[in-house]
């Protein structure tokens, strides 16, 4: 044990060191994906070789895919190329004209619509079953398996001999997505004769359902945080709008203004809760995460006696009323991400809306930046006049009822019953997303969406488990071993706000 | 801030010196209140969910009298029950009185015995979480810990056949390590990564549940051809044995609340002399401070940790080897989260943990009894609602002061630091 305190020289950020550090990142990153690559040559390539897995491309006959004749599938590919041309050459870009400058965002919209348009005439030409409005796509496995690992192999090989500094982060990601993709088609191997399809299109569509309420929560946590103020009650406000929405939409038997009356509660209620912990950790000072566990234990404990004393035995109380699910024309029957992302209910268009809100109100705004401020220098935004508490109190209130948002995602966003410990802990899930995303709204968005996916995964493999040697449990353990995961991986290299959790006083 | 307002007027009378006296903020007068404002909102809950009493407050403003002492019964009746389900049954006092012998003595013993019974894993979880708290570390895992710890001490107690004494020391170590391991996870983590503890430990609950789960139907814990989630139980020479089983089979007290009180005074002494204690102390009241002097705060936050995890550890096996004797799906029930509640209710002291968690263990049998007798069922969590809100007024004392208009010379005016997620 030594005596003297640690000292810490930082390093010297330099171009040289930046670039000696981004390059060891690309080779790192070469050398995973190669692994990767292989594993996936030896896992799903070795497959039995007449193993086919059956995708179901679609699920719901409001958004079946539009049939297109096969002389006409050229047109999208013409125009995908065309697109993607000058995103990817320099060449390419010779032909633009001067006027039209090429952002970094045009480039990435380019590459998302162009890359599109022309995955999608290929999909089709491999051969789309169209039995009803489930359009499914049967691939062998095994060959599956050899062209996934042999392209992951071939762009490791490039990462770690060229050393790309940008694109080093997109390529694991890609990897990665591309092994899980992989693994599912492994997992669901023989479903062409067992009729267990792989419900792809199902699955990501429950990734997003999962993802709402994980955005409300990250979103009130970074709104929360970024003022200074730790909210540990995420937990408790998500139950108490899961069980109060539930209660005001079927006490009003679903009518259509019972329904945003019942999202209103459940916001209005944790807002509450976010005022109740203001007042306990800006007013009293009190220790924030102690008073977070407290409200949490309280929630509980009512949730429970309301469960238990009133809707046991008032069943009509707790009915199942979905929120109108709104199909965006158009949007709705592009294949795959149609289903997805554009025919879902109101709640999750309101979760986007939320994170676009939350964005711009909090990095191009006078409010955001008091806020931000608050939450890294309290004394220096008093000095110049902005009240800390006042500031404090708003973002805690606001965290409040987007958290109770949150809540009433678990219930009458999709439509179910309210059941005690339906929220299962994700209320703490969302506060590792909101580190995940480094406290932006953005980053929030994201990492929910990745969390949504490994939650609605291990809700939906349990149908293949005759098919893995993994029991069902450790396959739910899923989202909570990826948390401590991504929180122990991440947080001691990203920088929290600075007065996160501390208490002001003027003194 | 406001000195002495007894002292400032000498001259005051008589009574108004003791009025003041009694507004004077001080610990007991704090957990009165508490205790008063969470029967009041339980009271309040047990009205607006009972339908009889919500209807009767339509002729409030006719008969105002019969309401209130509807709704005054009502609850006064559901209270009674908590207190005679936990701690007196006047009714087996006054026949006990009448015919003394053994049959009515261990039935009035009965409610006493029943809440001693379940305050004995909180006792001991809520000591392991009290030392967490004390330096700033939220071990909030205790769930997790507790089944790890029944886990070993269940695979330990029906797998050998040892000597009475010999496989409960053994159960009792094993269980202690394995909580230890498991928080220490936590530590590890928050001491070279930096990851916030309560992530880590809440996600562990989590696993362990599962881990749980999916033990109880492998050939290891399942009994040999059932596998209905209920393992194998504990040989008789692995259980802890009764105290006054001689009286009754029905007083349930068991050698495990010896165990629980023995640890309150262990870690009183690990608190008040141990060297280590004192680190700890150190930390969790100026972490910056304590690393100017030289304390290692990596090698703090493991130990803590685990000295956490370990109690929670011995708490799941006092549960097991004392009262299930067999493990099943929802094994420690809230004991873990309860933990959490009942150290901030002892304000993290020794004693204050063990009375706090004899509170706990009545509102737990009280709470059966009340359900069992009202006329509507009055739910069982009626109880962790009251808890819950004497804790809320207990963790943040100042609320109670402000409410009841205490005077008070800012002791209670805490300051804490959650510290945000970095190290």
């Amino acid at each position: 044990m030594s005596i003297a305190p640690e000292i810490v020289t930082p390093e010297i950020v330099t171009l040289q060191n930046l670039r000696r550090i981004t390059r060891e990142r690309a080779l790192g990153y070469g050398i995973t994906l190669i692994l990767i690559g292989v594993l996936e040559v030896l896992w799903f390539g070795g497959a039995g070789s007449a193993l086919k897995t059956t995708i179901e491309l679609g699920y719901n006959s409001s958004t079946a895919m539009p049939s297109i004749t096969s002389a006409l599938r050229v047109i999208p590919l013409l125009i995908g190329l065309l697109l993607l041309a000058p995103a990817v050459s320099h060449a390419a870009r010779e032909f633009i004209p001067e006027r039209l400058k090429f952002t970094k965002g045009v480039r990435n919209f380019f590459i998302i619509v162009g890359g599109y348009l022309v995955i999608w005439p290929i999909v089709l030409w491999l051969g789309v079953n169209s039995d009803g409005a489930l359009r499914t796509l049967t691939i062998p496995v095994s060959t599956t398996g050899y062209v996934v690992g042999i392209l992951t192999v071939v762009a490791g090989i490039l990462l770690a001999w060229r050393r790309f500094d940008r694109g080093a982060s997109p390529l694991l990601y890609a990897g990665l997505i591309v092994f899980m993709l992989g693994f599912l088609v492994w997992v669901a191997r023989g479903s062409n004769v067992s009729g267990l399809h792989l419900q792809l299109t199902g699955i990501l569509a429950a990734a997003v359902a999962a993802a709402t309420f994980l955005i409300f929560g990250s979103l009130s946590g970074t709104l929360c945080e970024r003022s200074g103020v730790v909210n540990i009650a995420i937990e408790g406000q998500f139950m108490t709008g899961a069980i109060s929405s539930v209660m005001v939409v079927s006490a009003m038997n679903g009518t259509g203004i019972s329904k945003l009356l019942g999202v209103l509660v459940a916001g209005i209620l944790g807002s509450l809760l976010g005022w109740v912990l203001a007042v306990m950790s800006l007013r009293y000072k009190a220790n924030q995460i102690i008073v977070g566990i407290v409200i949490v234990a309280f929630c509980t404990a009512v949730t429970q006696f309301i469960m238990f004393q009133v809707l046991d035995t008032h069943q009509n109380l707790n009915g199942a009323y979905p929120l109108p699910v709104w199909a965006i024309p158009f949007f709705s029957h592009i294949p795959i991400i149609g289903p997805i992302l554009f025919d879902q209910n109101v709640l999750v268009y309101v979760a986007i809306l939320g994170v676009v809100i939350a964005n711009i109100a909090l990095f191009r705004t006078r409010w955001g930046l008091r806020v931000r401020s608050v939450g890294e220098k309290p004394i220096a935004a008093e000095t110049v006049g902005v009240s800390v508490t006042r500031m404090r109190y708003g973002a805690v209130i606001l965290g409040g009822f987007v958290a109770g948002l949150g809540g009433a995602a678990f219930t009458i966003g999709p439509g179910t019953n309210f059941t005690f410990g339906m929220t299962n802990g994700y209320g703490y899930i969302a506060l590792a997303i909101m580190i995940f995303g480094r406290w932006r709204p953005y980053g929030a968005l994201m990492a929910s969406l990745l969390f949504g996916f490994t939650i609605a995964l291990s809700a939906n493999l349990n149908i293949y488990l005759n098919q893995l040697v993994i029991p069902q449990q450790f396959i739910s353990m899923l989202p909570y071993v990826i948390t401590i995961a991504a929180v122990a991986g991440l947080v001691g290299r990203i920088r929290p706000p600075a007065a996160d959790g501390v208490p002001f006083s003027r003194e | 801030m406001t000195t002495d307002v007894v002292a400032l007027e000498p001259r005051s009378s008589r009574l108004l010196q003791i009025a003041l006296r009694v507004r004077r903020a001080n610990m007991a007068l704090v957990l009165l209140l508490a205790l008063f404002v969470g029967l009041t909102v339980g009271a309040f809950m047990i009205i607006v969910t009972t339908p009889s009493l919500v209807h009767s407050w339509a002729t409030f403003f006719s008969h105002p009298g019969a309401t209130i002492s509807e709704n005054f019964n009502a609850v006064w009746f559901a209270y009674e029950q908590i207190f005679q389900g936990s701690l007196f049954d006047f009714h087996a006092m006054r026949i006990l009185i009448d015919h003394p012998d053994k049959a009515n003595l261990a039935i009035a013993l009965g409610p006493i015995s029943l809440t001693l019974q379940d305050a004995t894993p909180l006792i001991v979880a809520g000591l392991g979480l009290a030392i967490g708290f004390r330096s700033n570390i939220f071990d909030i895992g205790g769930q997790g810990q507790v089944i790890a710890g029944g886990l070993i001490a269940g695979l330990i107690g029906f797998s050998l056949n040892l000597t009475p004494i010999l496989q409960v020391s053994l159960e009792l170590v094993a269980a202690m390590i394995a909580g230890a391991l498991l928080a220490s996870l936590a530590g590890v983590l928050k001491a070279y990564t930096g990851a916030h503890e309560v992530i880590v430990t809440m996600m562990s609950n989590y696993i362990m549940v599962l881990l749980l789960g999916y033990l109880l139907i492998t050939n290891l814990f399942a009994r040999p051809g059932v596998k209905d989630g209920a393992s194998k139980a504990v040989t008789p020479t692995g259980q802890l044995p009764y105290f006054f089983s001689h009286l009754s089979s029905g007083l349930l007290v068991n050698v495990g609340f010896l165990i629980a009180f023995a640890m309150v005074f262990v870690v009183q002494w690990f608190f008040n002399r141990s060297k280590t204690g004192f680190e700890l102390l150190m930390v969790g009241q100026n972490g910056e401070a304590a690393r100017t002097a030289g304390i290692n705060a990596k090698r703090t936050t493991i130990i803590t940790l685990c000295l956490a995890g370990a109690l929670c550890g011995l708490a799941g096996m006092l549960e097991l080897t004392g009262v299930d004797h067999f493990l099943s799906p929802n094994f420690g029930g809230s004991y873990g989260f309860d933990a959490i509640t009942v150290a901030l209710l002892g304000r993290n002291r020794p004693w204050g943990v063990f009375f706090g968690a004899i509170f706990f263990g009545a509102m737990y049998a009280g709470g059966e009894a009340m359900q069992a007798f009202t006329p509507t069922n009055i739910q069982y969590s009626l109880a962790q609602v009251i808890q819950a809100v004497v804790v809320f007024c207990v963790a943040t004392p100042a609320l109670i002061v402000e409410i009841f208009r205490l005077t008070d010379n800012g002791r209670f005016r805490s300051t804490g630091s959650a510290g945000g997620w970095t190290k």
